[in-house]
Parts: structure tokens; sequence; C-alpha cells
């Protein structure tokens, strides 16, 4: 039932979920991790991931979650800062390229984080062993992020939290775009 | 376990399994041979053979190569058999072959193509969100405003933010009208809540997200059909008519208005059957309570009488009580009801964090009850100050500050500081102008009565003249001017009779 709900979620947000496996096979390039399958239109888990080997190393293990998380947070952000302020704060409800902006920043949003095994493997590679605590104190709060962003993704939930994160756009812009603009002037 | 155990006995089902069983064992075994046979005859695995990248063929071991053949940790971690490093980065983990396939590791080109659709989209996005920036920020400027009850600013950041839009694009921002009819509606600027409603159709108001701005509809819609209707009913009656007046509005308390095609009738009218098309109001009680103040006021009633009307006009439309609360504080001031009027302050500033309308209040107190009028003098110019020093967009001090200026000449008067006092009433009249376009009879008659009172008799004339050269539209000085001109009355008793607090 959840991995339905997780597939229908990934087709209706199928731009997100292309561009997190791009952005996941471009980390796997970066850091020279092997990938097996670089289709990104799978009907299956593997719908905006691709197939790499098990990584061994600490910074690989984190790229391969972090860029593709950081690009579509990004991005989305981005898509949505025109999207959610024109449609929810302007109310301008016939502006075409603003919703094609909110949907394509919902669909981002929706697509964030990596596959559960990539964040063990990150557990793994980080936690598993003896070695300096500072590398773990920082990348702790990322695989708390992860982990949690993975288990919610493969409910299909992660829909609803970037609907919730949109309407919270222009408030998140109202913090600092109005100051920036009155230096700016 | 089960299996086991079948096949510990000799039934002739076991006797089968342990026949394949035999056969996969002979096949496996035959397997193992030929591959092994195959591999001695193969040169690669004749360890003597092999030669390793990285080691020296004549002293190298066999050990040592058969430790390099299998040494996954030193060997590229692609082909596992090529030692790891590259021209280009020795410390690579991959041997030159498998480092130039993987760089060139193919990319889906539905990624490739949903990158540069989205980035397209982005780009315009990003351009189009930077030309709205003006807006969004003077926008969320005036909504801070708004949280922070400070109407002024936020109607000034509402405007300023629609100055931003090109005109033929504004009536797509409905929200920015939206709150704009919702800060002008508190701040009483009713220019603005007027020209925002010309953005919206009737069906607008049926959006969600548009309820604050159909219950100020609604409102607005009830007083205009109220007020209309009072009007028709008492066209008929001169102004004198009290007790007629009254009891004509009193008829009307409760009952329904239709509106058709902009058009009101209510149950009186005998020959209309409403046919349930039409939008239904009932009268506004504050309305009828207001018509009767005002009649009661026309007709010189009582002061009790007028204060009674207005008491039950409030508590009924939040727009009624914004405006009329402080004319109840100033006629309770009037009747030295003073615990009253203070009790009425804390709603006149919680109506709008930037009005003047508690400074005003305030200082009558101080002026009537306290005879401070050094400390109301200051009330009156924190009040004026505060309303300069509001975001720029409007000038409020010309607008509205006409009322406060007219109390500090007052009492500037009985301080005995008439120099100051003309100075005060001509800055009066200089707001009233630009505020209304007009100066009213009572600022102009303050304005001549200082004149006389500090000699200048050159602007007393100048007045004069203005009166005559008007004409039959020119409006005579009052009772007050002559009478102090002839010596009848003093600055105090005029002061103190409160026919100059301007509201």
């Amino acid at each position: 039932m959840m991995r339905t709900v997780y597939i229908i979620v990934k087709f209706l947000t199928l731009p997100g979920a292309i561009l997190h496996a791009f952005f996941e096979h471009m980390s796997c390039r970066w850091t020279k991790v092997i990938v097996d399958d670089a289709r990104v239109v799978q009907a299956n888990e593997m719908l905006s991931h691709v197939d790499h080997e098990l990584i061994k190393r600490k910074s690989a293990s984190f790229d391969v979650c972090f860029i593709p998380f950081f690009f579509n947070l990004a991005l989305g952000f981005l898509l949505l800062m025109n999207g959610a302020t024109t449609v929810y704060y302007f109310g301008k409800y016939n502006d075409g390229l603003a919703w094609i902006c909110l949907y394509l920043g919902i669909s981002l949003c929706t697509n964030l984080f990596p596959q559960i095994e990539d964040v063990m493997m990150l557990k793994e590679n980080f936690f598993a062993n003896n070695d300096k605590k500072i590398s773990k104190i920082l990348v702790a709060p990322f695989y708390a992020i992860f982990f949690v962003g993975a288990k919610i993704e493969s409910l299909g939930i992660t829909l609803l939290t970037s609907i919730i994160f949109s309407f919270a756009v222009p408030t998140i812009l109202g913090l600092f775009i109005p100051t920036l603009y009155n230096l700016m002037k | 376990m089960s299996d086991k155990k079948k096949l510990d006995g000799n039934t002739p089902e076991n006797e089968n399994y342990r026949d394949e069983m035999d056969e996969l064992v002979r096949i496996f075994k035959e397997e193992l041979s030929k591959a092994q046979e195959e591999a001695e005859e193969s040169d690669d695995f004749d360890v003597d053979n092999i030669e390793v990248e990285g080691y020296d063929p004549k002293t190298v071991s066999l050990d040592e190569k058969r430790r390099a053949i299998v040494d996954f940790d030193n060997n590229c971690e692609c082909c596992g058999e090529r030692p790891r490093g590259t021209k280009k980065n020795p410390d690579s983990i991959f041997c030159e072959e498998c480092e130039a396939i993987l760089e060139k590791y193919p990319y889906d080109w539905k990624g490739l193509v949903s990158v540069v659709v989205i980035l397209a989209v982005l780009i315009f996005g990003v351009i189009k969100f930077a030309i709205d920036t003006p807006v969004f920020s003077y926008m969320k400027s005036g909504d801070k405003n708004l949280k922070e009850n400070k109407l002024y600013s936020a109607v000034s950041n509402y405007d300023m933010a629609e100055d931003c839009i090109e005109e033929e694009l504004r009536e797509n921002y409905k929200k920015l009208y939206a709150k704009q009819i919702v800060a002008g509606y508190k701040a009483n600027n009713m220019d603005m809540v007027t020209n925002a409603f010309s953005y919206f159709g009737n069906s607008d108001f049926l959006l969600f997200m548009l309820k604050d701005v159909s219950e100020i509809d609604e409102e607005m819609s009830l007083m205009q059909a109220t007020t209309t209707m009072i009007q028709q009913h008492l066209e008929e009656y001169d102004v004198t008519e009290y007790d007629k007046i009254i009891a004509e509005l009193d008829s009307l308390s409760g009952k329904r208005i239709y509106e058709s095609n902009g058009y009101y009738l209510d149950e009186t009218n005998v020959e209309f059957t409403p046919s349930g098309a039409e939008k239904g109001y009932i009268y506004d009680e504050s309305w009828l309570n207001i018509y009767k103040y005002a009649a009661a006021q026309s007709n010189g009633k009582d002061e009790s009488v007028t204060i009674e009307y207005l008491e039950k006009a409030l508590g009924y439309t939040e727009y009624v009580d914004r405006v009329w609360t402080t004319v109840l504080a100033s006629a309770y001031i009037g009747t030295e009801q003073y615990d009253k009027a203070e009790a009425l302050l804390k709603n006149i500033k919680n109506s709008n964090d930037e009005g003047i309308d508690d400074n005003l209040i305030l200082s009558m107190i101080y002026r009537y009850r306290d005879k401070n009028y050094q400390r109301a003098v200051d009330i009156c110019v924190n009040g004026l100050n505060g309303l300069s020093r509001l975001e720029d967009g409007y000038d409020l001090v010309a607008q509205i500050g006409y009322t406060l200026s007219m109390q500090k000449t007052l009492n500037l008067i009985m301080l005995g500081k008439y120099t100051d006092a003309y100075e005060s009433a001509e800055e009066c009249c200089t707001y009233q102008m630009d505020s209304l376009e007009t100066v009213n009879s009572q600022s102009r008659d303050m304005l001549a009565i200082l004149a006389l009172a500090t000699k200048n008799t050159e602007a007393y004339d100048e007045l004069k003249k203005e009166i005559e050269d008007s004409g039959e539209y020119g409006i005579p000085f009052s009772q007050d001017v002559t009478d102090y001109k002839a010596g009848k009355i003093t600055l105090e008793e005029i002061v103190m009779s409160g026919r100059y607090d301007l509201l």
C-alpha cells in the first residue's frame, strides 16, 4: 500500500523526482561512485534515485546524500519564491508562470531526501568506527534530517510537507526581503 | 528437519531424492574439473607469466604476485585488477582506464531535459519575483504595521505597494487590494476602501481567502442600505420635527430592507413583495441611533439625551464604534463625566495605535478637568510629532493634524501665549486647507479672535475682506468674534465653551 502511495507521489512530482535522480547521478560522478543503473524514470522505489555501488568513503557517502538534497531544496525554494508569493500572497490567480513555478517548486521539495539505504551507509561510514568526534558532530544533524526525511518520503508524506512549506515561503521571504530592499533603496 | 527425516527412511520417494543429489554432485565435480583444466591450459592462470603493474618482474616473489592480484585495498575499486592511481590524480581509487569510463558514464536524457526546462522556468520566475520585490516589500511592511495596529503606516505601505505596479496589471493583485480594504477600513480611509473594492467582482468574495473583505463588504452594504433607507424615510420631515423623526426612526427598528438591482426597499413599502432573489438586511441599530443623535443635536436637546443615543449606537458595527467612540468621549467631557471619558480612552487607543484621537481626548480632559494647560499642550505636540514620524507616503499631519493643532491653540491661549496661539491657529487653517480644501468657520473665527488678541488688525481685516469678497457664499464671523471685539466676552470663556473643540 505505502509503496503504491510512494510511487503515485513520485509520479505526481515527476520533475522533482527526475531532477533528484539527476543530481544523485551527478554527485556519484563527482565522488566517483560507480553507477549501475542511471535510468531516472522507473515505476519502482528507484524512481528519483540512481542505482549505485556501496560507498565506503565518508565524503562520498555524505555528498551522495547531501548534493541532491541541497540542489533540490535551493532550486525548489527559488521556484516557490515566485510561485508561492504570486499565487498565495499577491493573489494573482491567473498567472500561468506562477502556477508552473509553484508546481515545480512543490515537486522539487517533495523529492529532497536520499534513499534509506544511502542514509544507512552514511551512518555506517561515520558512526560505526572510533574516528575523530568532530566529523560525527558535524554530520549528526544531517544524518538526523536525512533519516527522518527518507522515512517520511518513503511514506509519500513529503508531498504534504512541501505544500505546507510552500505556504510558509512568503513568510520566510518576509523576514529578510523588506529589510534588504530598504537597504538597497 | 522434516526433509532429513524423510531421507533417513528407505521409502521410494527418498530413493529418488538421493538419486537427484548424487546426480548434482556428479555434475558439479565434472564442471569443476573441466574449469580447472581450462584454467591450467590458459597462460593467464600461470602465475609465473603474470606481469603486475607497479612490481619488478625479476624480483617479485610468487607471494607478492598473488597478493597483488587479490589485493583489493590497493587495486582499482572498479575493476579490481589494475593498481589504483592516475596521472592526474595518483591518489585516485581507480585505475586510469576505469576512471576514464566512469567519468563518461552517460546521464539519462530525461534528467538533462528536466534540468534545462526547470532552469529556464526558474530564471523567468526569479526575474518576475525581482520585478515584484518592491510590491512584496511594501506589502510585508504593511502586514507588519497591521499586526502592530499601526494603521496609518499600514495604509501608507499598501498605497506605496500599489504605486509600484503598472496600472494595467493592478487588477491581478487581489490580495493587495484585500489588504488595502482591511487596513483602509480600520483606519477610516474610505477613499482607499472604495478604490480597492473597484478591483473585485461579486464572485471574488466567494473565495475563502477573501473572507475578511467579504465581511467588510457585508458591513458596508448594511450601513449603506440603512443610511439610504433612513434618508428616504426622513425626506418628508423638516429637521425641526424632532418627535416625528424619532417616531419614524423607532418604527424602522427591526424592519427588513431588500436590495434589488442597486435599489433599496423595505417592509414598509406595501407594494413590494420580496421574491427571495433580493439581498436582505435588517436596519442597523447603530445608524438609527446616530440619526436620532443628529436630530437631537440639531434641535438643541439636552446633552443627556444626545449621549444616550450615542451610547445606544455603539456595539453593533465595528466602523461606527471606531468613529463615534471619540464623539461620545467628547460628549462625556462636555457634561463633566471625565471618568467615563477616560474609560473610553483605551478603546480609542486600541482602534489605532497611531491614531491621535486619544491625544485629543486626553488633552481635553487636562484642559477642562485638571486645568493643566501645559500638559495638554505637550500631549498635542507629542501627537503631532508622532504623526510626522510616520513612514513616508502620507503627510498625516496635514491630513488629520488640524484637530490637535486647534487643541494646542486653545491650550496656548489658556497659558496666555497669544502669539504662539495665533501661529498654531494659522497652522491649523493650513492643515485644514490641505486636508479638506477649505477652512471651516470655527478655525477661521479662532484665527480672527487671535488676530484681535495679538492686535494684528491687518490679519483681521484680511479675513473680513475675504468674507466680503465671497459675497452671498461668505459665512460671516460668529457671535464670539463680534462679542470679543466688543469686549463682551473673554478669551477664556471662548476657549472653555467647547465650541472650538474640533473632532
